[in-house]
């Protein structure tokens, strides 16, 4: 602050006398002080804050760049989610064509059936489209007709590996006591309102757009589960065309031994034999219900299936092996059995080291071993 | 340099209050130091007008330097390096010397002949020596000199004010000193 006064010294002293006693003696005049102590006083009272520093101006380009990247990245998740919303409806079209063209084709040529063929027909022309919907289809489609659609096409990954081997076959009264619970759970579900299912799709494409709003995520699934199942259907439809040739020519064939049965009149007076059963069942059109399916023990047994039953259960091949683990074990072994009947020893033989691999403590039927290489 | 009352507050003081917004407070101080900073000026420009300017102009850096002040320096000291510096702006901007004030010639003339018998000079006589003893100094030393004798400041605070070195104001000091016992005993 202040340093220690110094006194002047004697001769100083009397110079600073001489110099004060020189002049100048007057000061300011009163005017500049009166200018100058308004000068002070006007700064006090222009002072916003007295005392007190003026507050530095607030930055405000941390708000705006805060804005700016918030902006930034909006603008980054609507451009990500654009595409993903528009390429369900741009293949929504496309693949709804395929899926449901089949179907008409399968109406179609249900009508070109030969009523000849009845017995083995309805059985076929009912099974053909079966893939291509799921058991649950006939009440959502009468209720929201194709707007559930998707959900179908989604469902029927699921649900159709766990239909059964004669889960296709419509229900039968003379059926066994242990497939009646499976046949009444699938059979009024799949086959009856497959019909109405099918020309609906056609007729009302609006409320599918409307719907995939709300299910955008399965889009992608759907659509290429839509795919499938339509390639799935084309080579079904063509497997059914071979079928219906294979069950006439087999048809043609019984008729023909029938004839030759029927020709003999020794057997003719005793009972009824199974040829001449066989002969007037393909003839016997007034019986509503289908021809009742051999039992699965019977099939299970049998190494040469009907024409009709290896078309029924090439549809079955069409699952992937891995969705057999998902059968109960009987289920599954008839599968097995089904996949090496139609000689798809590869896959049956893979399903069957699935199926040991889950049911490593269950016995593994004599018929089947021979896949395994074991005797 | 005034020595406060102990009455009194302090110039420091005085001017902290000022900064906080007492206006009367700047009222004591320019009280106080009007007349000196005034003369110190006077001295130097020897010309009213630019003295009544540079009167203003310092005290006008003091209001407007009132936030940032603090009381690291005496309040003297801190308004007579204001005036330095206006004064070397003013030199600089001259790039010489101040001019000999306009009667010079006359005031010339009028030095008696020391050789004659009018040699006994009366108190008038020295006083115009002196003023003549004055200008002849060089600004620096004018500038201790007159720090030194009417602000009786001490050397550090002619130093700090100066911006200069103690030994060197204590140099320039004793200079002006010597020429002026010189002109005045010749």
């Amino acid at each position: 602050m202040k340093t220690p006064h110094e006194p002047l010294t004697p001769e100083e002293r009397a110079l600073a006398q001489s110099l004060s006693r020189l002049g100048p003696h007057g000061g300011p005049s009163p005017g500049l002080d009166a200018r100058i102590l308004a000068a002070a006083r006007a700064a006090v009272q222009d002072a916003p804050a007295p005392g007190g520093q003026v507050p530095p101006p607030r930055r405000r380009w941390p708000l705006g760049l805060g804005v700016a990247a918030s902006v930034l990245l909006a603008a980054g998740v609507a451009w990500q989610l654009r595409p993903a919303y528009e390429v369900p409806v741009a293949s929504e079209v496309p693949a709804a064509a395929p899926v449901r063209a089949p179907a008409v084709v399968m109406d179609s040529a249900e009508a070109d059936i030969d009523p000849a063929a009845a017995s083995a027909a309805p059985v076929a022309v009912q099974e053909a489209p079966a893939p291509a919907l799921p058991p649950a289809a006939p009440a959502d489609a009468a209720t929201s007709g194709p707007a559930r659609k998707n959900a179908e096409a989604a469902a029927r990954q699921e649900a159709a590996p766990k239909r059964g081997p004669l889960g296709l076959i419509p229900a039968v009264p003379g059926l066994s006591a242990p497939e009646a619970p499976r046949i009444t759970r699938s059979a009024p579900q799949a086959f009856p309102a497959e019909a109405p299912s099918a020309p609906a799709p056609a007729s009302a494409p609006a409320p599918v757009v409307a719907d995939e709003a709300m299910e955008m995520q399965d889009r992608a699934a759907a659509a290429q589960a839509r795919e499938r199942a339509a390639a799935q259907q084309q080579e079904q439809r063509v497997r059914y065309e071979e079928a219906r040739q294979e069950k006439a020519r087999a048809t043609d064939a019984r008729a023909l031994d029938s004839i030759t049965v029927t020709g003999s009149r020794v057997q003719n007076r005793g009972t009824p034999t199974r040829a001449a059963d066989a002969a007037s069942a393909p003839a016997d059109v007034t019986p509503p219900s289908p021809p009742a399916p051999p039992p699965p023990a019977a099939s299970a047994g049998s190494s040469q299936p009907s024409a009709a039953r290896t078309a029924l259960r090439r549809t079955d091949l069409q699952v992937p092996v891995d969705e057999d683990t998902r059968l109960p074990p009987d289920e599954w072994l008839e599968r097995i059995r089904l996949r090496r009947d139609l000689g798809d020893s590869a896959n049956a033989l893979r399903s069957l080291q699935l199926f040991v691999q889950a049911h490593p403590f269950q016995r593994v039927p004599d018929d089947l071993r021979p896949l395994l290489g074991t005797p | 340099m005034p020595v406060n009352d102990l009455a009194e507050p302090a110039d420091e003081t005085l001017m902290l209050a000022y900064a906080s917004g007492d206006a009367s407070a700047f009222e004591q101080l320019y009280a106080r130091h009007r007349g000196p900073l005034y003369r110190f000026l006077l001295r130097h420009l020897r010309d009213a007008a630019l003295a009544d300017e540079f009167f203003q102009d310092t005290w006008q850096r003091v209001i407007a330097a009132r936030q940032g002040w603090k009381p690291e320096a005496a309040f003297g000291t801190w308004l007579y390096r204001i005036a330095h510096n206006r004064l070397n702006d003013h030199w600089r901007a001259l790039k010489h010397r101040p001019p000999a004030p306009e009667d010079a010639e006359a005031r010339t003339e009028r030095v008696p002949d020391p050789d004659t018998p009018e040699r006994q000079l009366s108190q008038f006589e020295q006083r115009r020596r002196l003023q003549l003893a004055m200008d002849e100094l060089p600004p620096e030393q004018r500038e201790v000199l007159l720090l030194r004798l009417e602000q009786e400041l001490t050397l550090e605070e002619i130093g700090e004010i100066t911006g200069v070195g103690r030994e060197t104001v204590k140099s320039r000091l004793r200079y002006a000193m010597d020429r002026l016992r010189t002109r005045l005993n010749e």
